[in-house]
């Protein structure tokens, strides 16, 4: 490697290392709070490594709040919706990608259109629905208006559309019905994609404040940021460390679930032309 | 037996069949050879059932199916690109169809069908006969692989095991060699024909390559522009071609044609005056003669200088170029003397192989070359 080289690489990595410090910085100070005591927490010198590991936050996480409720919650909410997502959006991608009918371009195109139209702005006559239906405060108020993801055609539809011709006329010699190549060949033909939008799809919906806050007043079904609330509601801001235990408790899942998840997720990305 | 009857296909205004009728009878290798774009493809989908045809019916024994699809139909296909499931390793992609056939929906369902005995009975039954497929096509080593890690000739037989494994009413491969090299092909055209015999099944086979075609076929069909212009045994392509373009298209050298002027009877041309035995109508004729029945000959007159000898070892070939400037193709059995490079050879050719086609339409005349009169030289 000559100097050259060398002194871009160097400066690159620089960068990056900066950019990644500053990105990781609130996570850090997040669980370095969350370890400290409150003394400390509130001494006057700015210490970035907790003195000792106070575990106690945590216990007082658990206990102040129903903690483990709001993360089944999640669980409950983030699945469902998943499920859901994936029942509707992998039959649609494959039809879109793999089969010829009628108005297919403009249903492609109507999905397109979707896709730039925030959820916010149909909130309020979804609110008004779920309402009529005496839906509100259940789990079915933060599941049903999330079942159909264009997010999620439009990116099984692009993976979708890679599979050669071949491979589906084979299945079809093979006595697969359309549903049974849906579900049996491309579905897992699509895992990368199916990968990325699990990915895209919990993360969304675990840390979304803004839905359960419009239908759910009830804390029982409160979903994990939701929950992270009530610290600062019952507890008036004094009680730092508990608080910060809970978002800790609260962002593992989602950092887990990723590094799990990698491999596949930048696959996933990078194949089907999509930039998260 | 299959049956096609006054099939067409349009694409949109584009005709890509136009009136096909062909019959396949059981247990026969029939071979639907044509260039590509001639809609030969498209043929073996509607026999699939991957496509429909815009007019006319497909009976499978006796039976319309040209609505059923392809599920339906109980028919096994191979692929050019092997379209093997690359999800599934060897194992899996072989016993799929079979489990497509014979269980129902509940015996397939994943973790439920653990508990069914009659789909543990199945599936043990699956085991063995894609185990005894796999033996038979000597890929039994590469059960557990997935597709990737398989070479091109091992995809082909995988593929074949998955077409193999059931009892379908017919086998369509389409081009189904194209994607290995020479020497594999070889012997793959070697181990199909031998799969044929054992199986005793109805092949329907697609190629573009007259050579595959004419060594494996008991019947070929000649695909042009969308309409079959001849089908019959490979002798008969070989020995009564229906019209110019499926001389060209057979044979392993490419057919010389001279063009001749012809009075009654008589035939004047570039090679020599020569008598029909009958006459024609017709004004010009083509006088179509494989370059593996001319020879070069010391008793006729002069008539053509060598301009390029090629040698293959078991054979050799020689351009010669004739007074007009027209090339003529001649093979040499023998290769013990080759012709010099720039000599002038006298030629001759088998009378009676020689076919007469119509100049203006390229349509197969019915008439045979009795005599050579008078060769060019002496004119």
């Amino acid at each position: 490697m000559n100097a050259r080289t060398y002194t871009s690489r160097a400066l690159t990595v620089f960068f990056l290392t900066i950019g990644a410090a500053i990105l990781l910085l609130p996570f850090f100070w997040m669980v370095s709070l969350s370890l400290k005591t409150p003394e400390e927490i509130f001494s006057p010198e700015l210490t970035f490594f907790p003195g000792s590991f106070y575990f106690d936050n945590y216990i007082k996480a658990f206990q102040q709040v129903p903690l483990h409720r709001f993360l089944l919650n999640g669980v409950m909410v983030c699945g469902g919706i998943l499920f859901f997502q994936m029942m509707f959006a992998v039959p649609c991608a494959y039809a879109l990608a793999q089969r010829q009918f009628a108005g297919r371009t403009i249903v492609f195109g109507m999905v397109l259109a979707g896709l730039l139209v925030p959820y916010h702005v149909t909130a309020v006559p979804i609110f008004l629905g779920l309402a009529q239906l005496q839906l509100l405060n259940t789990y079915a108020a933060l599941v049903l208006p999330f079942v159909a993801s264009v997010f999620g055609i439009f990116l099984f539809r692009q993976f979708m559309a890679t599979l050669p011709p071949d491979l589906i006329d084979a299945a079809r010699v093979d006595g697969l019905s359309e549903m049974a190549i849906v579900w049996r060949i491309a579905f897992p033909a699509a895992w990368p994609a199916a990968t990325t939008f699990a990915i895209f799809s919990i993360v969304a919906h675990w840390n979304d404040l803004f839905w359960p806050m419009i239908v759910i007043s009830d804390a029982d079904l409160a979903t994990p940021p939701q929950g992270i609330l009530f610290f600062r509601d019952e507890e008036s801001g004094s009680d730092v460390g508990p608080l910060m235990a809970a978002a800790t408790v609260v962002t593992t899942p989602l950092v887990l679930l990723f590094l799990i998840a990698q491999r596949w997720f930048i696959q996933g990305v990078t194949m089907s032309g999509i930039k998260g | 037996m299959i049956e096609l009857r006054n099939i067409k296909r349009q694409f949109g205004q584009t005709t890509v069949l136009e009136d096909i009728s062909l019959t396949v009878e059981n247990g026969s290798f029939t071979t639907l050879l044509g260039a590509s774009g001639s809609g030969k493809s498209t043929t073996l989908r509607i026999i699939a059932g991957l496509d429909t045809p815009t007019s006319g019916s497909v009976m499978i024994n006796g039976q319309d199916v040209t609505q059923a699809p392809a599920a339906a139909r109980n028919i096994a296909m191979v692929f050019q690109s092997y379209a093997l499931y690359p999800h599934m390793d060897v194992r899996g992609n072989i016993t799929l169809p079979l489990a497509m056939r014979n269980m129902n929906r509940l015996e397939r369902a994943p973790l439920l069908n653990k508990l069914l005995p009659s789909a543990r009975q199945k599936a043990q039954n699956h085991q063995e006969q894609v185990e005894s497929i796999a033996r038979m096509l000597e890929i039994e080593h590469l059960l557990a692989r997935k597709p990737s890690q398989l070479s091109g000739g091992q995809k082909q037989r995988v593929a074949m095991g998955r077409a193999l494994v059931r009892d379908p009413v017919a086998f369509l491969l389409d081009e189904p060699l194209s994607n290995l090299d020479a020497k594999l092909r070889g012997q793959m055209r070697g181990e199909l024909i031998d799969l044929h015999k054992r199986t005793g099944k109805t092949f329907i086979y697609v190629t573009h390559d007259q050579a595959e075609a004419m060594s494996m076929s008991d019947q070929i069909a000649i695909f042009m522009h969308g309409v079959i212009v001849q089908k019959g045994t490979p002798h008969d392509l070989y020995e009564r071609p229906a019209t110019k373009e499926v001389a060209a298209f057979i044979g392993d050298h490419p057919i010389n044609f001279i063009e001749c002027s012809v009075e009654g009877n008589v035939v004047r041309g570039p090679l020599g005056i020569f008598v029909l035995d009958e006459a024609v109508s017709c004004q010009n004729v083509v006088i179509g003669v494989r370059p593996e029945v001319m020879e070069l000959s010391s008793e006729t007159a002069v008539n053509g200088k060598v301009e390029r000898v090629e040698y293959f070892g078991s054979k050799a070939t020689a351009s010669l170029s004739l007074s007009n400037g027209q090339m003529i193709q001649v093979v040499l059995e023998d290769t013990s003397t080759l012709p010099e490079t720039g000599s002038a050879c006298g030629l001759s050719f088998e009378l009676s192989r020689a076919h007469v086609f119509d100049a203006q339409t390229g349509l197969r005349l019915d008439v045979k070359v009795a005599a050579c009169v008078q060769d060019a030289a002496a004119e």
